[in-house]
């Protein structure tokens, strides 16, 4: 009786374990490439230094057979270089460096690439036309540089992250 | 081998301008090689291509797992002008009527080409590869063409 007790009991065990699962760990390397999109309309002339611009995940990150990271997933990127548009033709530029996005289980992973976006110079026309026609014309500003949702970059997994799925 | 050699020397100007279209396709695959290995030159190469191609994802390919610095149609061109001027390198005809059909099925592949580009006819990597390596082979059929037979003018005088 004993014995067929302890067999029914090991077989629950069993099946206990076999149902949860265990928890795997995965290890998503450093330099994996994960493709971003942007989900705003972003310009020169209303950012400011510092400021988090959003990207999300354009697709399933994959590790073998396991997502690590949802397609949809925020991608925060901060603005660490910024030029606004102005006299003489200079025209806009904005740098953006990605930080981080978040793993299926909630893990940080920390990003490194940029993403840098110049607006239409014409410093050279409008030294021309200011020089040989009208000085005015040295007024002529630049376009601001600027980018809508959609916009496709490229980032990269900073250093290895442990995931566990 | 000698006749060879003497060949692709005596058709320089040619060698030169495959070297070019050569680069690029060569760039193309070299950018995601260095991004997965860490290095940062991958990043300046794909900013350079980036003036050239749009570089979407949907439409590269990818090594290592990261794209390519070109869409495979790009990939596909540079690699048809380059093979067809490194073909005609080999490709020596003593009349110059042969050029000209040369050129006259150069010209039609690249129209292929680029009404498969206005129309789209398929939509997967692998066909905007063979319908790039398609113009790109027509259009380099189409200038070493032109450039053989202008040698051959000037050869002849």
């Amino acid at each position: 009786m004993l014995i067929k007790i302890t067999k029914v009991l090991s077989f629950a065990a069993l099946l206990l374990t076999t149902t949860h699962g265990v928890a795997e760990t995965i290890t998503l390397k450093a330099n994996t490439f994960i493709p971003v999109i942007l989900t705003q309309n972003i310009s020169s002339e209303n950012l400011t230094l510092g400021e988090d611009v959003y990207f999300s995940v354009a697709y399933d990150i994959k590790v073998g057979k396991e997502t690590v990271i949802d397609a949809g997933t925020n991608v925060v990127a901060t603005v660490v270089s910024l030029e606004k548009k102005g006299t003489i033709g200079a025209g806009g530029q904005v740098s953006l460096t990605f930080l981080s996005t978040e793993s299926v289980d909630g893990t940080v992973i920390p990003l490194r690439g940029t993403k840098v976006l110049k607006g239409n110079d014409e410093t050279t026309g409008t030294v021309v036309v200011g020089v040989v026609l009208c000085p005015l014309a040295l007024l002529n500003q630049g376009d601001e540089a600027h980018a809508g949702q959609g916009l496709q970059a490229r980032a990269m997994v900073a250093s290895e992250v442990e995931i566990t799925l | 081998m000698g006749r060879a050699l003497e060949q692709v020397c005596s058709h320089r100007i040619l060698l030169i301008l495959g070297f070019v279209p050569a680069s690029i396709f060569f760039m193309a695959f070299f950018a995601p090689i260095f991004n997965a290995f860490g290095f940062n030159i991958g990043e300046s190469i794909y900013n350079l291509l980036s003036h050239i191609c749009h570089q979407h994802f949907e439409r590269v390919f990818f090594v290592f797992g990261h794209p390519t610095a070109l869409c495979s149609r790009c990939i596909g061109g540079y690699l048809g002008v380059f093979s067809a001027l490194i073909a005609l390198i080999f490709y020596q005809k003593e009349n110059k009527e042969a050029y000209i059909s040369l050129y006259a099925i150069g010209s039609t592949i690249l129209l292929l080409a680029i009404i498969d580009g206005l129309v789209k006819f398929g939509h997967s990597v692998e066909f905007r590869f063979f319908s790039g390596a398609l113009g790109g082979l027509g259009f380099g059929l189409m200038g070493a063409s032109i450039y053989h037979y202008i040698k051959g003018v000037f050869y002849a005088h």
